[in-house]
């Protein structure tokens, strides 16, 4: 058994394509983003050897560090919108809530749209003379609350997790789905049988037996938080003055608006770093046994 | 059901409509939208179009090119999440069952690549394309969508090929199958609702991609939707009703993609949950 | 089942490849710096802004291109692509980067091609430029080369002037009995019988933060002149200098008595437009190139007129924010730097290219004659300002670039959201001084 399972060629044939693949058009091209954050360079002409002068900058930055505490709140927001509501969500679906089939697809829906398009929808929407939240807040007889919501230092950040909590609920809700599904039904019924509730089935059959993927659905929201560009980018570029800038606006703006390459490339090292912490500490906490059943 | 139960349901069924509600009014809220004139917006944020009006639409196609942008979207997405799967499977499947001695470093390369954010290769990337000649060609944004999804294609299948009983090699090997019809007949099969999950994931991220089209693509009749929108989007437009035109036009094609394929992810994640 | 799909997603794959091949030229051009062979011809591609206003620009090239292409002692072929303005600052920066940027590109001054030219990826055209007679005796003000002159060489060609000016309408300033203002305490006396009458009396739209510093930087200029506008653009330039703070302070002050528009702050250009063309304020302050932004329905042109915001010092009039516009540069890597030089020359000296350029409220850095007599009386009376200008101060954002220019604006931004000038402003000096290290 042994033997097939180890014999070279199909192991080649296997891992080596992609393998090939990912070496190239990813990892040399990260191992350059390491190299060059250690120099200060346009990539034109100047290239200076600095070494470990562009991290240190980065820490005495208050727009980076402005875009870490952002990311951060998006990572919370996240994590408090995908993980509790698209489970929940989820679980009424999987036990056939009237209309699921509806919702399924309700729900999903945001996120099928582009980020460009998000963008330009709610930059209508947080509009302060003709948008939905402002128009809104006029029929509750609320108008003091009325802010130019994307263009306030105060308001931005919070305006803008609304929309990512928005557009995601529906993907992660499906990812937990899927993994619900999978769940022999027989499980339930003996369930049943023997008396459980409904909440008795979800933490005790539904919650463990999907561990494995919400462990990957953390992951995917954390570092998805943390990488998000988008949406961002195309609401407010990271403004207005730099109140809703996140590492990867700061980074591009860096690299292709001042033409700091070496600080670009730094700020991308510090975001790999980060997103390979994090996939750490969720497989350590997480921990999930091969379940048999 | 008891009187407690109905209750539940009941408001189960209203969290999830009110939920359904947030989450289709700004699309409903852009649709109508599109029909209106620029004062209309201003005045009547809320209500209905006065007309049916086609203007703000026939405004958007003139201005841009949708019919080319459509066609783009679809032919890389597709090819780049057929290749992603394709070849994510096999080597999630390598790196699960069988034996190599590099198993571990290459499991944890793959995983390192979930942390990188794709604009941070975009330059080298650039260089490596252009002495290729592959820029200006769909290949270029198709490798690289495809190199970017490996690391959660594969973070996600290895996962699950783990949970695949050990027995089901010997089983079939000894029936005299080579791996390689066992891992298609047998073994793929078994992994449809993670090959469905994956897949949607991806579609889903690349269709919506902007960076790599716009960086690697130059000419605009190759250039898939998200890219075609932000033409209509940059400053100095006054026309608001125009772009809500074409942003509708841009979404619902995706939408009704979703639709179409929403059915087969379903059918094949409901065929897995059979387990026998 | 999963077999034919499988071999359905191939067929598309296999055709998708053939297909993104074989549409566009054989060998893949974009922005490759070699240019491709198209029959006999060689290609040449060149870049441009389109969307929004840019569209018209963008056409008025392309024809001036098809005329290029049909007759040229080169054998070149030009082909334009597009970009809208932020995808395009991206992609020049990375063809910039990778050393494929296109033979002919559109192009800022001052600050923004600086690091192009000092790396080396243009080519200086004023050699050939300087040579020809024919091409340079139409431009009758050299200064204009003034920010695209590195190195006491030139590296690129404009093709028309901004300047900043302030729209008012009639109607709005006879209600409230206010007079057109020659001064800037005038102007203070105008804005208060304004705010008097109930009418919002300025519009200033930051949603786009480079209007909020144009109008700090033409404070700047109104307070220290033509020799504070020689301190701005120097190394020694400090930030914080009490001239700055002045200007800081004449900003806040405009808001703290209630002159600026409700919303200003957060509003976009366009919705500013919107407003004034409603007759919501009275007066705006905007670029000449978007005086066709002022045509509506709802104004008959004759109620609007401009004017330079004005200075209560002689000395420091007509030095306003202003500088050139629609440039030019060619690559140092274009394999026919002459032809390319050539189609410069073109546009240049071509009447239908200046026409349009003017029948869209652009006004020409040459001397060719243009006709006039088409324009609205609005457009005309907005190209009357620029017979005031001494000084042209381009925006401080030009000449710094993204990173100190940017955060010059942000400043403006930030003093009209309540941080005192002083703050901001010492803001800014610490900033320069960080960003200085990277």
């Amino acid at each position: 058994m042994n033997k097939v399972l180890s014999n070279k060629k199909t192991v080649a044939i296997f891992i080596l394509p992609s393998l090939i693949l990912f070496a190239v058009f990813v990892l040399i091209p990260i191992i350059y983003n390491v190299y060059i954050s250690l120099f200060q360079t346009d990539l034109m002409g100047t290239k200076n050897f600095v070494g470990l002068r562009n991290y240190m900058n980065l820490f005495n930055d208050k727009f980076f560090l402005k875009a870490l505490k952002n990311n951060a709140m998006l990572v919370v927001g996240s994590l408090i919108a995908h993980l509790p509501l698209a489970l929940v969500f989820g679980n009424f679906i999987f036990t056939k809530i009237r209309g699921s089939k509806f919702f399924q697809s309700a729900f999903f829906l945001p996120s099928v749209i582009c980020g460009a398009g998000v963008g330009i929808m709610f930059k209508m929407i947080y509009n302060s003379e003709f948008g939905l939240v402002n128009a809104l807040l006029d029929l509750l007889h609320m108008p003091q609350f009325k802010h130019s919501w994307l263009n306030e230092e105060q308001t931005v950040m919070f305006a803008m997790i609304l929309v990512v909590m928005w557009k995601f609920v529906g993907y992660h809700m499906v990812i937990q789905l899927a993994a619900m599904r999978s769940i022999p039904g027989e499980l339930y019924e003996s369930a049943r049988i023997d008396g459980a509730t409904m909440w008795q089935q979800f933490t005790k059959i539904t919650l463990p037996l999907i561990k494995h993927v919400i462990r990957i659905d953390v992951v995917l929201i954390i570092t998805g938080s943390l990488k998000y560009f988008d949406l961002i980018w195309s609401m407010t570029k990271g403004g207005p003055n730099h109140a809703s800038e996140v590492m990867a606006t700061y980074m591009y703006y860096q690299g292709f608006r001042t033409l700091k390459f070496g600080y670009a490339s730094a700020i991308g090292v510090v975001l790999l770093i980060l997103c390979t912490a994090v996939i750490w500490l969720v497989n350590r906490l997480i921990r999930v046994e091969k379940m048999e059943y | 059901m008891t009187v407690q139960r109905r209750i539940l349901r009941g408001t189960a069924f209203l969290l999830m409509a009110v939920f359904a509600v947030m989450c289709l009014y700004p699309l409903v809220w852009l649709i109508l939208g599109s029909f209106k004139s620029n004062q209309e917006l201003y005045t009547n944020t809320w209500g209905l179009p006065e007309s049916l009006g086609l203007v703000n639409y026939i405004n958007a196609i003139s201005k841009a090119d949708i019919v080319h942008s459509y066609i783009s979207s679809v032919v890389i997405t597709v090819a780049a999440v057929f290749i992603t799967v394709f070849l994510g499977a096999m080597v999630s499947y390598g790196i699960s069952r069988l034996h190599f001695k590099l198993c571990k470093p290459v499991n944890t390369l793959f995983a390192m690549g979930m942390s990188i954010p794709a604009y941070a290769a975009i330059v080298p990337m650039f260089s490596m394309f252009n002495r290729m000649h592959l820029l200006d060609s769909w290949i270029s944004v198709i490798i690289a969508h495809t190199v970017f999804a490996f690391p959660i294609t594969i973070y996600i299948l290895t996962g699950f090929f783990s949970t695949i009983p050990k027995e089901l090699e010997e089983a079939f090997t000894v029936d005299g199958c080579t791996i390689w019809k066992g891992y298609y007949k047998i073994i793929l099969p078994i992994a449809k609702p993670s090959i469905a999950t994956v897949s949607v994931i991806n579609f889903i991220t690349i269709w919506n991609d902007l960076l790599f089209p716009q960086i690697f693509l130059t000419s605009m009749n190759k250039m898939p939707l998200p890219v075609i929108l932000t033409q209509f989007a940059d400053l100095d437009s006054t026309d608001y009703a125009g772009m809500l035109a074409a942003v509708v036009m841009t979404v619902i094609p995706t939408i009704v993609v979703y639709l179409i394929l929403h059915d087969k992810v379903m059918e094949g994640m409901t065929a897995g949950a059979v387990k026998g | 089942m999963k077999r034919k799909v499988a071999l359905a997603l191939v067929g598309v794959m296999v055709l998708s490849m053939v297909g993104g091949c074989s549409s566009g030229n054989g060998d893949s051009k974009g922005g490759s710096g070699d240019s491709g062979k198209s029959g006999d011809k060689v290609v040449m591609n060149m870049t441009t802004l389109n969307g929004g206003t840019n569209d018209v620009f963008a056409e008025a090239v392309q024809k001036e291109i098809d005329k290029f292409n049909a007759d040229n002692e080169y054998n070149v072929e030009i082909q334009l692509e597009c970009y809208s303005n932020d995808n395009y600052k991206t992609k020049l920066t990375t063809l910039m980067a990778s050393n494929s940027q296109p033979d002919i590109f559109y192009t800022w001054e001052a600050g923004y091609l600086q690091p192009f030219v000092e790396g080396g990826k243009v080519y200086p055209v004023g050699d050939i430029f300087n040579e020809d007679e024919e091409w340079n005796s139409v431009f009758p003000d050299k200064s204009v080369f003034g920010p695209l002159t590195y190195d006491d060489k030139i590296y690129a060609v404009p093709n028309a002037r901004q300047i900043c000016v302030v729209a008012y309408n009639k109607d709005l300033l006879d209600e409230a009995d206010a007079a057109v203002p020659t001064t800037y305490q005038e102007f203070l006396d105008t804005c208060q019988k304004l705010t008097d009458a109930g009418i919002p009396a300025f519009c200033c739209p930051c949603g786009e933060a480079w209007y909020g510093g144009q109008l700090l930087q033409q404070m700047c200029n109104i307070s220290g002149g033509a020799d504070f506008y020689d301190y701005m653009v120097s190394d020694e330039v400090e930030w914080n200098n009490e001239t700055f703070v002045e200007a800081g302070e004449m900003l806040k002050e405009m808001n703290d008595k209630g002159y600026l528009m409700n919303g200003s702050l957060g509003m976009d250009p366009s919705e500013g437009f919107e407003r004034f063309n409603n007759k919501d304020v009275a007066m705006i302050q905007l670029i000449t190139s978007s005086v066709n932004k002022l045509i509506s329905d709802s104004v008959a042109p004759d109620q609007i007129d401009f004017f330079i915001l004005p200075t209560d010092d002689p000395a420091n009039a007509g030095v306003n924010v202003g500088s050139i516009g629609l440039t030019y540069a060619i690559s140092s890597q274009a394999e026919n730097p002459e032809a390319a030089a050539a189609f410069l020359k073109q546009l240049s000296l071509s009447t239908d290219y200046q026409q349009d350029l003017t029948d869209n409220s652009q006004v020409s850095v040459t001397n060719l004659e243009v006709n006039t007599e088409s324009l609205d009386p609005m457009t005309l009376r907005a190209r009357e300002r620029f017979e005031e200008m001494t000084l042209y101060t381009p925006w401080l954002d030009r000449i710094y670039g993204a990173g100190e220019g940017g955060e010059f604006n942000n400043a403006s931004v930030a003093i009209l959201g309540g941080t005192s000038p002083q703050e901001a402003m010492d803001n800014l000096q610490q900033f320069a001084i960080d960003n200085a290290k990277n």
